[in-house]
């Protein structure tokens, strides 16, 4: 009923009943101007076609108010005595009583008709509705479609929507942080909702508190779909029940989808770590245990035959026990920095850097390996400080220069070049090895990746690319194979951006 | 100097590393007093008077920083820390407390010496104006305020000649970014680094020196400069 009397008082109703009015007076003024021309009966059928008029437009109210315009009219002129509301003869007084019968059915009628119409109208737009919500739920990534599914719902109903899905320990967790606030009380009706054993559907859930509905999936129940309408909007009505299960079924379905999907991909990425740990578990093992058992080969040599053998080999094997522990060494020094990289990456401390002098830190560190390689280095006389951490980028340059050792004829040499490139530098470590296929170029950068095909195995962890390329990353730079040395072997190109100094440093 | 035989004592926990650096140093005619904790290390400074200190950082009752700190309270002894190699805050905080250099770990028995050596030597005469510094080829003379290499004059600038003086100053030893900035540039410029890059270039340009194999001035990545001195 509430909604009768809305419309009985809104400014909209008060223009009908004018309306009425008017049409019933004019109707009872014509009917007056013809009272010559035609009968009784016919007047009063002109009458009546007011009445259906109004009822038709403006619905049973309406049509009342004019049929009182039209009886008294007709009482008024019409039935004697005339010009005057007292009605006196049994005949018309029936007349009368069948008149504003017959205009009450065909105003009722009317409006049942027009009331039908709207319903339609507004079932036409829930379907609307329905496809919309269902055309967001089907499509696109899961994650924007929960977040873009609670105000379409809310939309719907007129209402406040609520979505709240379980986590891992079936503890119920808003889907988007936009979504209302619910209060204690209702937090435990959700919470109840949830745990219920069969779901029955709160819809008769008084207007202005939260009615929750579950969200079941395969596996049981996935969350809870909360609405709360307005005070005013009156109970559901049957078609809005019907439109509210529906969507809650879609939901639903979705959220399974989202969890299905999700469980995918973890067993993808533990499949994946699996794989890495195993990797990292046969490359630690064999770059550790090699040098180890170097060292204590030639240690446990020297232990042994001390007296017997000649300075030579004692000298060897003490080279040996040296190069292979600095090699331990360098392997240890990788293994922390691919952590520190698995960890989210080091956080750089630039300072301003000359290239040099991390060329020749680099070169320092790897002394004993570069031994007997020439090494030439051009560096352009006019090659900018570098605004970076010098560290990370010497464990680049030296990761470089290993790799360019362990992947070349002995004796051949290594070339390490840096020049200015616009706003960037182009620093190259290149070596005259066998080079990288061009298929593989972007894959030695993944970890433990080592080229194939290679009849002889060459000790290297498959770690080092992997490193240079995340810490180079980390110095806002870029890293990639190219050609070597005449256009044989292997060029690895580091770029870096250039930051400008202060003109004032520069001068003087 | 030749009758006595100068005394290092070793601060560090690791018995390893005080086996080995008791040998090397025991070799070239050292002797050599031990200490495993901070303040043991305080105390055998306190009574035994030694020569200089071995200081590893990592120690177990302490920061091995702290023992620098006390002991300078009372005495100029040289210390020689002992990192890791990835830490270069913590050297750069020891140096700054007053540690005299620095070995990262793992380190070489000759670079060890060497450093134990520069630090064992007469300690540069305070601003002596009057000084003619001969490293090598290398020649600076500081009251005629010039620098000649194998005979040859080298031209340079007053802000380089002070940077190469008091490198100098210190041949064989670290000589800290903030040190140099500020003792050159002033306190206010004891952070920009960039300065120093910009006049050790040219100082070595002037020199020639190649950066990359340098032959006077060595870069302490993260820390510093040094003079090298001639095997």
């Amino acid at each position: 009923m509430q909604a009768r009397w809305r419309h009985s008082l809104g400014p909209r109703a008060l223009s009908c009943y004018a309306e009425a009015v008017a049409v019933g007076a004019a109707a009872v003024l014509l009917s007056e101007a013809l009272r010559s021309e035609l009968t009784a009966g016919n007047l009063a059928l002109l009458l009546m076609l007011a009445v259906v008029f109004i009822g038709y437009r403006h619905g049973l109210a309406s049509a009342l108010v004019t049929s009182f315009v039209c009886v008294s009219g007709m009482s008024y002129f019409h039935a004697p005595p005339r010009f005057s509301f007292r009605v006196n003869q049994y005949e018309h007084l029936v007349m009368l009583g069948c008149f504003v019968l017959a205009s009450l059915l065909t105003g009722g009628l009317a409006e049942r008709l027009r009331r039908q119409l709207v319903r339609s109208q507004s079932l036409a737009d829930r379907n609307e509705r329905l496809l919309e919500v269902s055309r967001r739920l089907t499509g696109g990534p899961s994650d924007d479609l929960l977040a873009s599914i609670r105000p379409a719902i809310g939309e719907a109903f007129h209402a406040e929507c609520a979505l709240l899905v379980a986590d891992g320990t079936g503890a119920l967790e808003p889907a988007d942080c936009d979504g209302p606030q619910l209060e204690p009380e209702d937090a435990a009706a959700a919470g109840w909702c949830f745990t219920r054993i069969s779901d029955d559907p709160n819809l008769g859930a008084r207007a202005g508190s939260w009615m929750f509905l579950r969200l079941d999936g395969q596996d049981g129940p996935l969350g809870v779909l909360g609405v709360r309408r307005p005070i005013e909007a009156g109970p559901l009505a049957r078609d809005q029940r019907a439109l509210l299960l529906a969507l809650r079924d879609m939901v639903a379905v979705a959220l399974d989808r989202r969890r299905l999907a999700e469980r995918i991909r973890e067993s993808q990425m533990s499949g994946e770590r699996e794989k890495l740990r195993a990797a990292l578990l046969s490359s630690v093992s064999h770059d550790l245990r090699t040098p180890l058992a170097g060292i204590t080969g030639a240690a446990s040599t020297l232990v042994g035959l001390r007296g017997s053998l000649p300075e030579t080999a004692q000298k060897e094997l003490l080279a040996t026990i040296l190069s292979e522990a600095e090699r331990l060494d360098r392997f240890v020094a990788n293994l922390i920095d691919m952590t520190r990289l698995e960890a989210g990456g080091p956080e750089p401390s630039p300072s301003w850097s000359d290239f040099r002098d991390i060329v020749a830190d680099a070169l320092r560190g790897l002394s004993r390996v570069l031994a007997d390689r020439e090494i030439e280095i051009d560096i352009a006389a006019n090659f900018p400080l570098l605004y970076v951490d010098a560290f990370l980028l010497e464990r680049v340059i030296a990761n470089l220069l290993d790799n360019a050792a362990k992947y070349s004829e002995r004796g051949s040499p290594i070339a390490i070049s840096a020049h200015r490139d616009r706003d960037t530098a182009v620093l190259r470590v290149s070596d005259r090895g066998r080079g990288i296929p061009h298929d593989q170029r972007d894959a030695v950068f993944t970890l433990f990746h080592r080229v194939r095909d290679t009849d002889k195995r060459v000790a290297g962890t498959g770690l080092g690319l992997a490193i240079c390329r995340g810490l180079t990353e980390a110095l806002r730079g870029s890293i990639g194979i190219r050609d070597g040395i005449d256009g044989k072997g292997t060029c690895v190109e580091v770029r870096l951006p250039i930051d400008e100094l202060e003109a004032e440093v520069q001068a003087e | 100097m030749s009758g006595e035989s100068q005394r290092i004592l070793i601060v560090d926990d690791e018995i390893q590393i005080r086996r080995l650096l008791r040998i090397g140093l025991e070799a070239h005619g050292f002797d050599v007093l031990e200490a495993t904790t901070v303040r043991e290390g305080i105390a055998r400074c306190a009574d035994s008077n030694p020569d200089l200190v071995i200081l590893d950082l990592g120690l177990p009752d302490r920061d091995g920083r702290d023992l620098i700190g006390e002991v300078r309270a009372w005495s100029k002894l040289p210390i020689l820390v002992l990192s890791v190699r990835s830490s270069e805050k913590d050297k750069v905080d020891a140096l700054d407390r007053g540690g005299s250099d620095y070995v990262s770990k793992p380190f070489s028995m000759a670079e060890l010496l060497a450093r134990v050596r520069a630090l064992l030597r007469d300690r540069p005469r305070e601003d002596d104006e009057n000084s003619v510094y001969q490293v090598g080829l290398l020649q600076l003379d500081v009251p005629r305020h010039r620098v000649t290499l194998d005979g040859r004059i080298v031209k340079l600038s007053r802000k380089e000649f002070d940077l190469l003086h008091l490198l100098v100053l210190h041949a064989g030893r670290v000589v800290t970014h903030k040190q140099l900035l500020r003792e050159i540039w002033g306190r206010v410029h004891e952070d920009d680094t960039q300065y120093l890059r910009v006049y050790v270039g040219q100082l070595r340009e002037k020199l020639g020196d190649d950066p990359a194999r340098p032959r006077f001035i060595a870069n302490e990545p993260g820390v510093g400069y040094r003079f090298i001195e001639p095997d």
